[in-house]
């Protein structure tokens, strides 16, 4: 490897939790970068608003730190304005699915080609435990006065049905199953998006590490999420919604469904302006020795009338 | 038949009164003839008329109120003299000539 | 000297827009200058509205009432409009519509209803269009009675063509007849047919025969009319654009990489616009200098203003001219985007199509309801630029110079226009948008910001270098922060923070020229001072002229800088003014209320107007006359 884990160390302090699944999270992602060997002036990481959000600060990297629920957007711009740059989105339950979920949707529908990492603890950890729409109805964690009587979002459901075309789930303890989730998430082309289950110690005492050990598992070798065709859609269909709606008991982490036949947002740009990519709206020059490049009367001919 | 004129020289029988006919929404002295595909003015007529009535249970389309109506609506703005018929034409070029407006 | 004041109106979709224009085509070719503007419902298709244009030698500043001639394309425009037709003027109308009641016309405001029915009962008229046509008539107005169906007939037979495409010449029928009896000679209504339909052959044809039959109708019946003089504009290369156009040209001049947006009305036609011309090609010699041939803007509809303004952010971070455009429900939204482009320093361009609200309020109609909105907005002591445009020249420019001061002073930039600058149109002269007057200004932009790079670097003017994100490891963030754009708390930190972004904008009062701040017009020795910002110029510099015949000598104070408030200029300009009186689209005096908070000046007088309609020249010659009476607040009402 080109390059240590360590490179990507920001020297900060990495105020979480002790115990709380950030920190695996945040190990996984700085593996996974290392790996990919992204020099960190070409990394974005955009943070939203919440304990997660702050993974923004511990990153080395080009990064931007966004307004609650709004780090979609943000990372679109970016992305959008420079499309060579790696863009991952960090951020929590309450901040992706809850203040933004709009835009969580949204993404889905452009598969702009960013990486989502959700923190999923289910409880707004930053405000003191609320419920975060990630918890079951009924649950009662300490920092609740009664039990939860909101149901709960099925986030790769959703990702699914948005139409992002990476969709997995991850655990924050296992750090090296997690790191091959994010590379493989960097590398496709498209919006990829990782549920990452983690306890948050000290306000969600009920979905802890034991209760999570108790039912998670990796999808086998069997089981095969990858959409090649269209026909390969239809077939694999029931086995994905299968394992997509799987949560219970039992819950399934690996790939859930990977979609290889879609434009990125930025390559459907690329078809109806072709150029964009070899020039784009970040990096371009937009005047000569300080005069504009493009003269109305040359452009804008459809306003024009000679008298 | 279609000879027959009223008061005013109109003739009675005629596209504005028969079930075919589609006026155009804002200038219905212009309207689409819907058997033959054609637009014909309020006072064509052609072997295809067939008198207006509101028995059957479907949408109207009140010229007068600009508004669709149901058809005991249409019955009773048609007893008030209003204009009233199964549809409206809509020119399709109609969205160049309309703002974005909310 | 012409003056000439045309209002056109019909149903919502019955053809209003294309004769609008075709009347601003033919004046423009004729040689005039033209301001039309359309007044619509909140409606998508079959509610009143209406073009009002007025075309002089010299540039219209303002609509005025009343009209010279009245197009009335169905019943419900003779009833709202038969009092805005001046004695001697014309009203071209079918007869068919005559017996039409005023309570039979479902789409008419019941408000508007009681009061033509009220005042046709005082004349002892009938209350239907012909008790309007009457009473028109009665006071001096010609009426033109124009036979549509039996002219449609005549198109349909001369043209020999299918009544489908007769049908969409209605219009045209009934806008060459007035253009005629105005004395538009033919020829020209022709040629404005072919510009306005350019590549639909059939179309035009069609048009083409319709005028001369309307045009052929009206000579035989009201006789040949005196030919208008041509205007002094002929035999050049012009522009017709509306204040949404042109702000789009100037992004796309300005070199606007990314505009994101959510429809909203009146912005989402400067959003379609741009879209309409994102993607340019430009010639080989600029290809070379610059280093790629096609210039390519990436426009998103967004899924919220939320998104819209953050996804802006997110471009202007990484190097994008990057802009977003709403209105004043879309700004409510983007609030705390402005916070955010405030504190981590973003160089955005918002523009903010004011139109009337509270609210959902009247969506397509005007105001300037949201200067203090947009001065206030965003929460947590978040100065900001805002400039408003007085017209469409002005928007031009500012939509240009607004990019350069985001970037130079890495700030969010507010934009400010209203509904009416949006939808009017108006002709420009190439001398008007020139090129050579541009420049483009990215300020401390660096290419290649090196090791131990520092975003929020403190320096004496406030302003850091500033490295594209993706170019060096860095932080951006909306929380307080070091130099180095990492979050905290500390109490100095902070303070140098806050005062880091204060010395930015008295840099952007240092910077600035005067005419970028506030322009004082007319006679500084003059007896009252008019003070207002925005689209009211044109209106106010027009009625000064007519004040002036009334014997007062008024001058000007257009503030064109809202925030910072040049308070030191505009304190001196009026430390010299005898009277002063502000001028403004809204209810609580939002400028009168900043003169007083920057200047201490309480303005003697203030006219204001919140029907929603614009402000008229003859509106602020009343205001100002009651002023002097010595009203303190005079409301003006005019409009339909
Ligand atoms: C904050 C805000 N943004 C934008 C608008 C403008 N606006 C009004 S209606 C509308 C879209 C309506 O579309 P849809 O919800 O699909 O309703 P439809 O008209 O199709 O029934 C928009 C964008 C607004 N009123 N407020
Ligand atoms: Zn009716």
């Amino acid at each position: 490897m080109a390059r240590s884990w360590l490179e990507y160390k920001a020297p900060a302090w990495v105020q979480w939790c002790p115990g709380c699944g950030d920190f695996g999270i945040l190990n996984a992602i700085y593996r996974a970068v290392a790996e990919l060997d992204i020099p960190p002036e070409r990394l974005v990481v955009v943070g939203g608003i919440g304990c997660s959000g702050r993974t923004t600060f511990y990153v080395k990297g080009s990064n931007a730190h966004a307004l609650h629920g709004r780090a979609i957007p943000m990372a679109t711009g970016i992305k959008l304005a420079r499309p060579e740059l790696t863009v991952i989105v960090a951020g929590g339950d309450g901040d992706l699915l809850g203040i933004g979920g709009g835009h969580f949707v949204a993404l889905g529908r452009r598969n702009v080609d960013i990486t989502v990492i959700l923190f999923d603890n289910a409880v707004y950890g930053l405000t003191k435990g609320q419920a975060a729409p990630t918890l079951p109805a009924w649950i009662k964690t300490k920092a609740l006065t009664s039990p939860n009587i909101h149901d709960n979002v099925n986030p790769v459901l959703l990702a699914f049905s948005a139409g992002y075309t990476f969709v997995a789930r991850g655990y924050a303890y296992h750090t090296s199953q997690l790191k091959e989730l994010i590379k493989t998430a960097v590398r496709h082309k498209g919006a990829s998006f990782i549920d990452v289950l983690q306890p948050c110690p000290t306000y969600n005492n009920v979905m802890t590490n034991k209760w999570y050990e108790e039912r998670i598992y990796y999808v086998g070798e069997d089981y095969d999420p990858i959409i090649r065709t269209r026909e390969d859609f239809k077939e694999k269909l029931p086995a994905i919604m299968e394992k997509l709606l799987e949560f219970g008991d039992r819950i399934p982490l690996g790939i859930l469904y990977w979609d290889q036949t879609k434009d990125s947002f930025e390559e459907r740009l690329e078809k109806i302006m072709p150029g964009y990519m070899q020039a784009p709206p970040g990096t371009r020059r937009i005047s000569v020795d300080g005069r504009p490049i493009v003269d109305p009367f040359e452009v804008f001919k459809d306003r024009v009338i000679v008298t | 038949m279609n000879n027959r004129r009223s008061g005013n020289g109109r003739r009675e029988v005629a596209c504005h009164s028969c079930a075919h006919w589609r006026p155009h929404i804002f200038y219905p002295i212009l309207g689409l003839c819907s058997v033959r595909g054609v637009l014909t003015f309020e006072d064509d007529w052609c072997e295809h008329y067939k008198p207006l009535s509101y028995g059957e249970d479907r949408f109207y389309w009140c010229v007068t109120c600009r508004m669709r109506l149901t058809a005991v609506e249409a019955r009773e703005h048609a007893s008030r003299g209003h204009k009233v018929y199964l549809s409206g034409y809509i020119d399709p070029d109609v969205r160049e000539e309309i703002y974005d407006a909310f | 000297m012409t003056d000439l004041n045309i209002i056109i109106g019909g149903p919502q979709g019955g053809g209003i827009e294309s004769a609008g224009q075709i009347a601003v085509k033919s004046l423009v070719l004729k040689g005039y200058n033209i301001l039309g503007s359309r007044e619509y419902h909140s409606n998508i298709m079959g509610a009143h509205s209406y073009y009002h244009l007025r075309a002089k030698e010299d540039k219209p500043g303002s609509l005025t009432l009343p009209v010279d001639a009245l197009l009335a394309l169905d019943a419900e425009t003779v009833l709202t409009h038969y009092r805005e037709v001046r004695p001697g003027g014309i009203v071209v109308y079918d007869p068919a519509v005559k017996a039409t009641r005023v309570d039979s016309i479902q789409p008419m405001a019941p408000p508007l209803k009681e009061r033509v029915k009220k005042d046709l009962e005082s004349r002892g008229l009938p209350t239907t269009a012909e008790g309007a046509l009457k009473a028109m008539e009665s006071e001096g107005v010609k009426l033109v009675g124009l036979p549509l169906k039996a002219m449609l007939r005549k198109v349909s037979e001369e043209a020999k063509a299918p009544i489908a495409s007769v049908s969409k010449t209605v219009n045209t029928l009934g806008l060459s007849a007035m253009l005629y009896m105005l004395g538009v000679e033919p020829g020209y209504i022709e040629k404005a047919i072919s510009l306005q339909f350019a590549g639909k052959e059939k179309v035009i044809r069609m048009n083409v025969a319709a005028a001369r039959i309307a045009v052929e109708y009206v000579r035989e019946v009201y006789g040949e009319p005196e030919v208008l003089p041509d205007g002094p504009h002929k035999g050049k290369v012009r522009m017709v654009a509306s204040g949404n156009d042109l702000v789009a040209m100037g992004k796309i001049v300005a070199g606007v990489g990314f505009l994101s947006y959510y429809p909203i009305t009146p912005s989402s036609d400067e959003a379609l616009y741009l879209e309409r011309h994102k993607y340019v090609k430009l010639d080989d010699g600029m290809a070379e200098k610059v280093g790629y041939d096609r210039l390519s803007v990436v426009a998103v509809q967004m899924e919220d203003e939320l998104a819209s303004i953050n996804a802006a952010i997110g471009a202007a971070l990484a190097g994008a001219r990057s802009s977003t455009t709403t209105s004043g429900p879309g700004y409510s939204l983007m609030n705390e985007g402005i916070s955010l482009a405030v504190e981590a320093e973003v160089p955005i361009v918002v523009t903010l199509w004011m139109r009337a609200g509270p609210s959902t309020g009247m969506p397509t109609r005007t105001g300037q309801q949201d200067l203090l909105h947009s001065i206030f907005s965003g929460h947590g002591d978040a100065p900001k630029i805002v400039i408003a445009s007085g017209d469409h020249v002005e928007a031009f420019y500012d939509a240009i110079k607004a990019f350069n001061w985001a970037e130079i002073f890495q700030s969010p930039v507010i934009h400010l226009l209203d509904k009416y600058l949006a939808s009017a149109m108006a002709s420009l002269d190439r001398e008007e948008l020139d090129l050579s007057k541009v420049v483009i200004d990215r300020g401390k932009l660096v290419d290649n910001p090196g090791e131990g790079y520092l975003r929020y670097k403190i320096t004496e003017d406030g302003i850091s270098p500033r490295a594209r994100i993706g170019d060096a490891v860095m932080y951006m963030t909306g929380l307080e922060h070091t130099e180095d754009g990492k979050a905290t708390e500390d109490p100095v930190a902070r303070e140098q923070m806050m005062f880091k972004r204060e010395r930015k904008m008295r840099k952007v009062l240092e910077v600035l020229p005067e005419e970028d701040k506030a322009v004082l017009y007319g006679d500084p020795d003059a007896d009252v001072t008019l003070v207002s910002f925005g689209s009211t110029k044109g209106v106010i510099l027009d009625a000064m002229k007519m004040l002036e015949g009334k014997g007062v000598k008024a001058n000007f104070l257009q503030i064109r800088l809202l925030s910072p408030f040049p308070e030191d200029l505009v304190a001196d300009i009026l430390s010299s003014a005898k009277k002063v009186i502000t001028v403004e689209l809204n209810l609580m005096g939002q400028l009168a209320f900043l003169l007083r908070a920057h200047t201490g000046v309480k303005p003697d007088s203030q006219v204001i107007k919140v029907n929603g309609r614009p402000i008229y020249d003859y509106e602020v010659v009343e205001g100002v006359l009651k002023a002097l009476d010595g009203a303190g607040r005079v409301v003006v009402s005019g409009g339909s």
